[in-house]
């Protein structure tokens, strides 16, 4: 009885189930299957370049600020991504010395101007702050990118307000 | 103690590996979601895509920028889509002369007091501009005519899309697409 058992069992430690034909089809179509995800979502490879920190500065032009603000922004004030609440740098210079203008249409004269409002101001904030830049895609802050042209919301403390970036330079 | 034992001595549970219907199942359900993702993507196309490809220009405009986002564009600059990030192509000197842009004052529309339309140009060029420039750019016309860029991204004139380079975010109106002169 007990040889039995002891050659039942070892049969039973025998059985096993074979890697066959099939499972190597499975596996073929997971594989080709995870390939074409890959390559619909990252046709420019898995890994992004390497990241260099330069210091840059940056100017953000907020339109049409009201007289009774232009003042609210000062040097060394910290500059805070309102969504993101990412750190943007730090103050450098404030220039609010352009007044805020609209292009008119000058019916008598059959011309158009630039009239000036006098209670409305552009104010010109030029940020210093360290970022990210990779080669091809710029520079940025965490996931803010900071190039020309782009929309910020900035929050000083005194101050928020969204203006466009409307220059960029590298120190150094 | 082994349960079952018969009178070989084999145990009754053992039996044999058999394809059945539910490895059926599993590989129709695999190949189905690989041909599923196939199509949904047009992945035929675009592997076909790369014999079709050809060098194009695409012509576009930005209209209304401060004048001081120009100078941030150069010729040989890459233009890439700003929501993906993939590349559109390259930036090209403006037809009439080597810069990458032509630039020209913008304007605006006003009503005179005959109720006539008059456009009306900002006085110089140091306030809002249009600009005009080109990209060069590799890409194909698909079977159903429209042309496509690294087969992931449609263009066709008036569109507008939003595009980036390394220092500036626009917002480009296509208004052409011809084949790059050889």
């Amino acid at each position: 009885m007990k040889n039995n058992n002891a050659v039942a069992e070892k049969k039973t430690a025998k059985v096993k189930r074979r890697f066959n034909f099939i499972d190597v089809l499975i596996i073929l179509a997971i594989v080709l299957l995870g390939a074409i995800v890959l390559n619909l979502f990252f046709p420019n490879g898995l890994f992004k370049s390497s990241s260099v920190e330069k210091k840059i500065q940056y100017t953000v032009e907020f339109v049409g600020v009201d007289e009774a603000f232009v003042d609210k922004i000062k040097e060394n004030d910290s500059v805070i991504d309102s969504v993101a609440k990412y750190n943007l740098g730090s103050v450098m210079t404030v220039d609010s010395s352009m007044p805020y203008t609209e292009l008119k249409y000058d019916n008598e004269a059959g011309v158009g101007h630039l009239a000036a409002f006098e209670d409305k101001y552009n104010v010109l904030v030029t940020v210093s702050v360290v970022a990210e830049y990779n080669e091809g895609e710029g520079y940025s802050v965490g996931d803010r990118r900071i190039a020309v042209g782009e929309k910020l919301s900035l929050r000083f403390p005194n101050y928020a307000s969204e203006g466009y970036c409307v220059s960029l330079s590298v120190e150094g | 103690m082994a349960k079952n034992i018969n009178k070989d001595g084999v145990a009754a549970t053992n039996k044999k590996a058999h394809f059945n219907i539910i490895d059926a199942a599993i590989i129709i359900l695999i190949i189905s979601i690989v041909l599923g993702i196939v199509f949904r993507s047009h992945i035929i196309e675009r592997l076909w895509a790369e014999s079709k490809t050809d060098d194009y220009v695409v012509s576009f405009s930005v209209d209304n920028i401060r004048y001081t986002t120009p100078s941030y564009l150069e010729v040989g600059d890459e233009v890439y889509f700003a929501d993906s990030g993939d590349l559109f192509g390259t930036l090209m000197s403006e037809s009439d002369n080597v810069n990458a842009l032509n630039i020209t004052p913008a304007s605006e529309f006003f009503t005179d007091a005959n109720g006539n339309v008059v456009e009306v140009f900002y006085p110089d060029e140091e306030s809002r501009v249009d600009t005009k420039g080109r990209i060069e750019c590799r890409g194909y016309y698909g079977e159903d005519g429209g042309f496509s860029i690294d087969g992931r991204h449609y263009v066709a004139p008036g569109q507008s899309v939003n595009v980036k380079t390394e220092l500036v975010t626009l917002t480009i109106r296509i208004t052409d697409i011809v084949p790059l002169a050889k």
